[in-house]
């Protein structure tokens, strides 16, 4: 697996100057998996099932490229370290750039770790990773971020997948939120 | 707070055997004596690296859980309603309780199953990767995990409902432990009716 080199679209200091500060550098058009895998070149959208979505017996989530086959439900982490775990499974080569929605919930002062992994033979590698603490009050404010990948190609062996994860960090109300017609949690990825 | 082991719950079969050691005395030592000894054969003592859990109820305190218990629901900030659930443990790697973005930290899932149908799917469930809090020989604690019922279900389907509360605790070595407890889940006094969310 070779090394990722993440860039920050957003404020980090002593990255380089940002690719793409706003995030609106993707196609417009998007690319759907023939079956419910990653698979085909092109930027694919995967949304994350909500709280009525039964989990799997790690507790986890599934993800699905249609809206249309999401279930709502809010998931709500009041614990600190509580977390939500969606996981989907990877057929095609990922470049590894990332753009993060995360449609959510939360009371000031709190903090979110939102998360993209690797599960590859039994290990799980981080590919991207980013703290939330921006001042909100409740509501649906989605937090958007995006991942460039520099000289990175993650390829998948058989029975890999990708898991993103959003933990509370430091304890207090904190939702992500899946509710129809109008707020979803995705990511939107590109397959080589 | 004292540590008190429950090993008979986590190492079912491991049961220890009553034995009435008169047998081997003479009848004036046995009636002075009069010696019942309560023993582990070595082969059913447990091991002390193996990992165990024990699940218990209780935000700021440890409250242990026995079958048939009662744990009130409580409405939360967000109009949802949940418990809060704690669990003991031990033979485990504890990780670090002060800092939850630690990768030693283990996992700890927390479900709730309708008793009458074990079978279906959880009306609540909830994952924390957190640090665990030693409490001395070697057990650790984590309390006040709040264990929030799917919002999409009517209040009826867990309001005093019996349920299977089933803990599973797993560390970065890869030990698993896990435990349950039937309880029953009881409605709040008061609280508001929350809007649906479909």
């Amino acid at each position: 697996m070779r090394s990722l080199v993440l860039f920050f679209a957003v404020g980090c200091a002593g990255v380089e100057e940002p690719r793409d500060p706003d995030c609106s550098d993707r196609p417009l058009a998007l690319e759907k998996s023939p079956d419910h895998a990653l698979e085909g070149s092109g930027w694919h959208r995967v949304y994350v099932q909500g709280a009525s979505f039964t989990p799997d017996a790690n507790g986890r989530y599934g993800m699905a490229e249609d809206r249309i086959d999401i279930e709502e439900g809010d998931h709500f982490l009041l614990s600190q370290g509580s977390v939500v775990e969606w996981e989907y499974p990877i057929r095609d080569t990922l470049s590894g750039d990332l753009f993060l929605h995360v449609a959510r919930t939360d009371e000031e002062g709190v903090e979110a770790r939102h998360e993209l992994l690797l599960l590859h033979d039994g290990e799980t590698i981080e590919l991207a990773s980013v703290d939330e603490n921006t001042d909100g009050v409740t509501g649906y404010i989605p937090y958007e971020h995006c991942f460039y990948q520099a000289d990175a190609a993650i390829e998948p062996s058989a029975g890999d997948s990708l898991l993103m994860r959003t933990t509370n960090l430091t304890g207090g109300q904190l939702g992500v939120v899946v509710k129809a017609p109008d707020y979803f949690t995705w990511f939107e990825i590109e397959v080589e | 707070m004292q540590y008190k082991p429950t090993y008979v719950r986590q190492f079912a079969g491991h049961g220890c055997q009553t034995r009435d050691l008169t047998g081997n005395w003479s009848l004036r030592t046995a009636a002075l004596l009069s010696l019942v000894a309560v023993s582990c054969t070595p082969a059913d003592e447990p091991e002390l690296g193996d990992a165990w859990v024990v699940v218990g109820a209780g935000e700021e305190s440890y409250s242990e859980l026995v079958d048939e218990d009662e744990v009130p629901i409580v409405q939360g900030p967000q109009g949802g309603f949940m418990i809060a659930l704690s669990l003991q443990a031990g033979g485990v790697v504890g990780g670090d309780p002060l800092d939850p973005t630690k990768p030693a930290n283990p996992r700890a899932t927390f479900q709730a199953f309708p008793s009458e149908d074990p079978e279906a799917a959880p009306l609540g469930s909830i994952t924390v990767v957190r640090g665990l809090t030693p409490i001395g020989g070697k057990a650790f604690e984590l309390l006040g995990t709040w264990l929030i019922f799917d919002p999409s279900l009517p209040v009826e389907s867990y309001f005093d409902t019996d349920m299977e509360i089933v803990v599973t605790l797993v560390d970065t070595e890869g030990d698993t432990a896990s435990d349950s407890v039937a309880i029953t889940a009881l409605a709040p006094l008061e609280y508001t009716v929350p809007e649906t969310t479909q």
